[in-house]
């Protein structure tokens, strides 16, 4: 396939940036496989996604464009609430905190304050004002404190 | 905090496995695939019926237009219609299966000259003809009682083929005491979808707010005082 330079330092660039945000919009299952949908879209259209300044935002675009079929056929997987043999690492009071967000509050939340995110490229991500982000991110973090009983100084 | 927002990252982290630039290889193919064998199959056919492709058709096997970051083409359905009351009326939510462009609705004057008007909510009076769509009501029923209607016109190409929900019938609900009311869906029409909510009391364009909450549009009507007392 020529004419792809560059396709798979693009994936390792930004594949986990896309899969996390996608990930948190849509919860594991459905946002990994609108993540694999819009890469696979970027590389069918890579002449157009190798000159673009910000890919994750339309990809993102792409994966939730992807993600409405998907959703469609498959049941919404919320993040996992029990630790398994094979993912001993789940917490699972952190499984139903996040679980309990609306969508735009636990990505706006967790991109930018677990992820390093800064607010104007959430905002790009999710097509919505500064403002909106601050405002959803504020509710997430209040809500993730009260869920998991957090004081404002721990 | 700290803390826990370093294990929720580990969390998420781990959630999925990372995508392989392999497997987006091979994925990437498959749409190809699937034209070129959607190509074959319809030169069969047209061989097989003596059809003879002219021009005009081409536009038919072209390839399927790029999603863009406009609102255009969203492909959204209508999933809930839910009412509830607030402080100060009720407010009425339309919510669908994924996020809405972020806005408010701006008031348009006359719901029989608009053409794509985009976002907007008009308030018709029962005292007169209630458009919906291209549809003249003269009176709400069966079941509904009302003076008069908040229509909010979504613009059409946020909808999927089949978004516009419910079809039939619409969605009835108790609008004060013994007083029902109802909402009905139509269109597209004229580049929106028409949500047309038939409620009791008296109200104008300034008592109505219509704004995009992520995946919902918000109608707040605000009663005056007078209405339903």
């Amino acid at each position: 396939m020529g004419g792809r330079d560059g396709f798979d330092e693009f994936v390792r660039a930004h594949e986990a940036r896309l899969r996390v945000a996608l990930v948190l919009h849509y919860g594991p299952d459905a946002g990994r496989e609108a993540a694999a949908e819009a890469l696979a879209w970027a590389w069918e259209h890579w002449d157009r996604v190798v000159v673009m300044d910000a890919p994750v935002p339309y990809l993102f675009r792409v994966g939730q464009s992807r993600t409405r079929r998907i959703r469609r056929r498959t049941p919404a997987a919320p993040f996992r609430t029990e630790a398994t043999v094979d993912a001993p690492w789940v917490e699972p009071a952190l499984g139903r905190a996040l679980n309990d967000l609306t969508a735009q509050q636990r990505t706006c939340t967790v991109l930018v304050h677990c992820f390093g995110w800064t607010l104007t490229e959430v905002a790009d991500l999710l097509d919505l004002s500064k403002s909106s982000v601050q405002t959803h991110v504020e509710r997430g973090l209040d809500r993730l404190r009260t869920e998991l009983a957090v004081d404002r100084d721990g | 905090m700290d803390d826990v927002l370093d294990r929720l990252r580990t969390q998420v982290e781990r959630a999925t496995e990372p995508i392989d630039p392999g497997d987006v290889r091979r994925a990437g193919g498959r749409p190809r695939s699937r034209l070129l064998n959607l190509a074959a199959v319809a030169a069969l056919v047209a061989l097989v019926i003596g059809v003879v492709a002219i021009q005009s058709d081409q536009r038919e096997v072209s390839t399927p237009a790029a999603p863009t970051l406009t609102p255009a083409g969203l492909e959204l359905s209508v999933e809930r219609l839910a009412v509830h009351g607030t402080a100060e009326g009720e407010e009425v939510v339309i919510e669908f299966d994924g996020e809405l462009p972020d806005g408010e609705a701006t008031y348009a004057d006359d719901i029989t000259s608009l053409e794509s008007p985009g976002f907007s909510y008009v308030v018709q009076d029962m005292s007169a003809t209630v458009w919906v769509c291209a549809d003249r009501h003269f009176g709400f029923g069966p079941g509904a009682v009302g003076e008069h209607s908040i229509d909010v016109l979504i613009p059409s190409e946020w909808f999927a083929p089949d978004g516009v929900q419910p079809r039939d019938g619409g969605l009835s609900y108790r609008d004060g005491a013994d007083r029902p009311g109802k909402i009905v869906a139509c269109g597209p029409y004229r580049g929106y979808v028409q949500y047309s909510m038939w409620s009791a009391g008296s109200v104008g364009p300034e008592d109505v707010s219509v704004f995009v909450d992520g995946d919902s549009i918000r109608v707040r009507i605000e009663e005056p005082e007078s209405a339903g007392s």
